[in-house]
């Protein structure tokens, strides 16, 4: 396959173009390699290394021709297949993408096939926003689109140096921004999609989920991912008695819990009587997923939100968004409610065997106490009693977990206390189940928000008592009373191998961490959360009332033809302003100035050493000064090479510089004499 | 590319260069989107439908951003070329069947650089050479010409022209030369040299030919003497150059003539001509030119070379 050739073959444009081309299809390309099939990133890696050699190298270049490169596609497209399992789809579209844009490096053989790549780059540089819209993401993507833009200008015939063309991308990219944002402002945001995208394929998302399973919940604190923040439009609850309502688990499967397949549908009995409540705003980042969080009980669904009878708040759509809204909660909402038979039956159900020692423990319970709040009690003191530990990393449970927990390790997180918790209830008659959510948060001194991360994850039991109705009973609180009161930081803070975000000793990284919480939550609620409404009220603000949506069109298409006028106009406007006369003629219009004020005053017609010599006799105290600026003027004026040195040197002197006034009673006697040559024109070859 | 605007204003927009040049403004700049820049253009459009749809902010932020350069690009390529100043370049002498090279001066006087500037034509669609020039300097750009037949040739349109800063967009001006470009006849190749060459030497003013052998001593040079007959080693030791003299040869003067030449073919004829210029320019030796409707007296050096030659271009055709 080696060509017979010794020269290699000429590079498409220079080599420094080529690398920097291959520098931004890696920043744009590289995020998407981590969703892709393994075998797929790994050989498109390995693609672009060669490539990257090659141009780096004198080496022989080869490159395949176009059946290897068929075949090379074939594969990728196979593999795409098998691995999301349909042909069309955003994941399947984008990993196409990537691979082709890696393949595209073989070919590039002239310029144009170089700015097809970027083109491609730019592409995928936004598909990247389905995954994430971060206010991280959005600068790496204006990095990216930097460095992509860079490669626009270098790619030209000419030998301009690099600076200059960084110089002018940043000059590009400046110029672009506030266009930019006129346009963001007045695009017209659609009500409604026209058209949705076919369905995603299963990906893997961090968050709370529809079922737990023991070490599902302590994996998932490892995450720092903000999941919601919060602002209250009334005073807060004290962080104790701050849960947020997640996914609520029925059924025990093996060594799994899991929530319905079909969420309850009644929606549950609106209270007859409450207090005020806690009224807050709470804003979602993006997870693809459908639980809505709030403060518990919340009252009623948001618009776009359901309330299922078990009071689980769900989005009927994805959160592919981030999404804001409004809920009222209040503490005593889910007291004394109505019992549905089936809800109880599900709310007792337990495998047929398993944990024999758990149900025997039960048995005695339900033996010995008549009234279930007694047997909450005892299950709660059987923890207390018996020195559990609560540990983020618990020893391996293998068969009969909660068995294991119970009464051999009794070390655990929160899924384990709750899950064992639950078992024990309904073991002794008690129906119970699990809500899975968050606890706590932490409260942002700058942005006075709350954020809740995925490290606020927890999960507790909710039981069913006669006469109270259904009671949040958290068993992790009975263990680590400080989990609930201080926060998780606190309450693992002594563990080994905790990632640094879990640690609160580090105050600087805390403050760094407020700091940047709250640049991405305001740009979550002032960027993400920009839509159709918002973009209503801007303009209506700004007295535009109700603009319609051809209108705001038209707007953008009059801001687009006016941007070059308005562009030149301004260019013209900052030359003027900064005048551009070179430093030595401002510094020495400033030594006239002040020579002017002690009464010596330069003709248009004289020389800077004319002048000085002239101000010199009059002002015999100041004459070896005022001869020295002057020389120095007249040097630094005419001469080719001036360093800068000399102009400070200069700068600093005529500022020091203070002329002592002209004795009131003396004569200028050049003055008296030349008064009548005012009125000539100058002698050009003598101006200043 | 077809002409975007109406004949009669033409004028207006394809200005004819003088010798006080033109200085390119709004009315003689056009632009346009390069294929590139229309695939770039689309691929914003299409970012900005789809991000609306799927009402992602940050990828609308994004896809605004990619339309705002193409905008910004687009007033940074008329910015490249507005006020920059045109001036014809001297000619520099070409014979017919070689390529015409254009030569022009540019002026930055907007104290901003400007960059990627190149010449081209209908013909010849690219420079090879594009240049940069700084704020307020002097560059000169060259472009060439496909061969032509002697005599006058109007350059007909030529295209300023720059797609700085992306490459995305071009900006063009049109303009023309007011002054035709002079095409020599070819010259006949060297070793065609006719022996009569010598013996019709011998018949003009001066008794000896035109290479005398006799050296007489140095002359300080003067404007107008062969580089040839620079005596470089005694120039080194001197601070003026010195030009060798040969007997004879500053006094004697040659006549070359139409008749002479002892072809019929008027083309021929023009060519053996130019031939003998050259050689007597080369050689140094004072020439007069007689042709049936033009006579120029003996003369030497690039002036004088000139006016021989632009006679034999502008004969009339046969």
């Amino acid at each position: 396959m080696m060509p017979h050739a010794t020269i290699p073959p000429p590079l498409p444009c220079p080599r420094h173009v080529l690398v920097w081309g291959w520098i931004a299809s890696i920043f744009s390309l590289s995020p998407h390699l981590l969703s892709m099939p393994p075998a797929l990133s790994v050989g498109c890696l390995v693609v672009g290394l060669y490539w990257l050699w090659n141009v780096l190298g004198n080496h022989q270049r080869w490159f395949p021709g176009s059946y290897v490169q068929l075949f090379f596609l074939a594969t990728s497209l196979l593999t795409i297949r098998i691995t999301y399992g349909q042909w069309l789809g955003r994941e399947t579209a984008t990993a196409f993408l990537v691979t082709l844009a890696f393949l595209k490096m073989f070919e590039l053989r002239r310029e144009r096939d170089l700015f097809v790549l970027v083109l491609l780059g730019y592409f995928l540089l936004i598909t990247q926003f389905f995954q994430s819209q971060s206010l991280l993401q959005t600068f790496y993507a204006i990095a990216t689109a930097t460095v992509s833009t860079l490669v626009l200008v270098l790619n030209h015939r000419s030998e301009t140096p690099l600076k200059i063309c960084w110089h002018q991308t940043g000059k590009t990219i400046l110029q672009a921004l506030p266009l930019t944002g006129i346009f963001f402002l007045l695009l017209p945001r659609l009500h409604a999609p026209l058209w949705t995208s076919p369905a995603t394929a299963k990906q893997t998302i961090t968050g709370l989920s529809e079922s737990m399973q023991p070490g599902s919940i302590s994996q998932l604190i490892l995450s720092s991912k903000v999941v919601f923040r919060v602002r209250f439009l009334t005073p807060p609850p004290s962080p104790a008695t701050m849960y947020w309502r997640g996914p609520v688990l029925w059924q025990l499967r093996g060594e799994t819990w899991h929530s319905l397949a079909v969420p309850l549908s009644h929606p549950p009995p609106r209270p007859k009587h409450f207090g005020p409540g806690w009224i807050h705003e709470v804003t979602m980042e993006p997870n693809s997923l459908r639980y809505m969080f709030a403060l518990e009980f919340p009252q009623a669904a948001p618009p776009g939100g359901q309330l299922s009878r078990d009071r689980q708040m769900v989005s009927l759509e994805p959160i592919d968004t981030a999404i804001r809204y409004t809920v009222i909660s209040h503490p005593d909402f889910s007291k004394k409610p109505s019992f549905l038979e089936l809800d109880k039956s599900w709310a007792l159900a337990l495998p047929g065997s398993g944990n024999a020692r758990a149900r025997r423990l039960a048995q005695t319970w339900r033996e010995t106490f008549s009234h279930p709040e007694a047997i909450v009690r005892a299950g709660l003191d059987y923890f207390v009693a018996n020195a559990f530990v609560y540990t983020l990393s618990p020893p391996l449970l293998a068969h009969d977990s909660i068995d294991g927990f119970l009464f051999d390790t009794r070390k655990g997180f929160c899924e384990h206390y709750a899950g064992a918790f639950t078992f024990l209830m309904r073991s002794a008659g008690v129906p119970a189940r699990i809500v899975t959510g968050y606890q706590g948060g932490t409260l942002n001194p700058l942005g006075d928000h709350l954020t809740v991360r995925n490290s606020d994850a927890h999960a507790w039991t909710e039981a069913w008592l006669p006469d109270q109705g259904w009671v949040r009973i958290d068993p992790t609180a009975v263990v680590s009373p400080s989990r609930v009161e201080t926060g998780i930081q606190e309450a693992i803070a002594r563990e080994p191998g905790i990632p640094p975000s879990l640690n609160p000793k580090n105050g600087l990284l805390q403050q760094w961490r407020n700091v940047w919480d709250l640049a991405d939550h305001r740009w979550n609620q002032i960027v993400l959360g920009f839509d159709a409404e918002k973009q209503m009220a801007f303009w209506s603000y700004l007295g535009w009332s109700q603009p319609e949506s051809w209108e705001l069109v038209v707007a953008l298409l009059l801001a687009t033809a006016a941007f070059p006028f308005i562009f030149s106009l301004l260019a013209r406007v900052v030359k003027s302003a900064s005048g551009s006369k070179d430093v030595t003629e401002v510094m020495y219009q400033k030594f006239c100035r002040k020579l002017a004020r002690a009464g010596v005053a330069r003709f248009p017609w004289e020389g800077a050493l004319t002048f000085g010599e002239r101000a010199g006799s009059l002002l015999p105290q100041n004459r070896t000064e005022i001869l020295l600026i002057a020389k120095n003027c007249s040097e630094l004026r005419y001469e080719k090479n001036t360093s800068p040195d000399k102009i400070h040197a200069l700068d600093r002197r005529i500022r020091a510089f203070k002329p002592q006034g002209k004795q009131p009673g003396e004569r200028d006697p050049l003055r008296a004499k030349t008064k009548t040559l005012e009125a000539l024109p100058p002698n050009p070859r003598r101006g200043g | 590319m077809p002409h975007p605007w109406p004949p009669w204003k033409l004028s207006k927009t394809q200005p004819a260069i003088g010798e006080n040049g033109v200085r390119l403004n709004y009315r003689t700049i056009f632009i346009l989107p390069e294929p590139l820049g229309v695939v770039y253009g689309l691929m914003a459009m299409t970012m900005i439908v789809g991000s609306l749809n799927f009402a992602i902010n940050p990828a609308v932020v994004l896809a605004c951003l990619f339309t705002s350069i193409l905008l910004v690009a687009l007033t940074q390529t008329h910015r490249n070329l507005l006020g920059l100043m045109i001036l014809p370049a001297p000619p520099i002498p070409v014979f017919a069947g070689e390529r015409i090279p254009v030569g022009l001066v540019l002026k930055e006087m907007n104290r901003r650089p400007r960059f990627t500037l190149g010449l081209k034509s209908p013909t010849v669609p690219e420079t090879a050479r594009l240049i940069n020039l700084d704020a307020k300097q002097t560059g000169y750009l060259e472009h060439y010409l496909p061969p032509h037949r002697r005599g006058p040739m109007h350059t007909g349109r030529l295209t300023l022209y720059s797609r700085f800063p992306l490459g995305l967009i071009i900006a063009w001006s049109h303009f023309e030369l007011a002054k035709p470009i002079i095409v020599y006849p070819k010259p006949e190749p060297k070793t065609m040299i006719p022996p009569s060459w010598d013996t019709r030497q011998g018949q003009g003013e001066g008794a000896h030919g035109p290479a005398g052998d006799d050296f007489i001593g140095l002359e300080n040079w003067q404007p107008g003497d062969s580089p040839r007959k620079i005596h470089w080693k005694a120039s080194a030791q001197h601070s003026t150059l010195l030009v060798k003299r040969f007997e004879g040869t500053t006094s004697e003067k040659t006549w070359l003539r139409w008749e002479d030449t002892g072809l019929t073919e008027v083309e021929a004829r023009l060519s053996r001509l130019c031939r003998w210029v050259l050689n007597a320019e080369e050689q140094g030796q004072p020439y007069g030119l007689i042709l049936p409707n033009v006579t120029i007296p003996p003369g030497i050096g690039d002036a004088h070379r000139h006016r021989c030659l632009e006679a034999l271009a502008m004969f009339p055709q046969s």
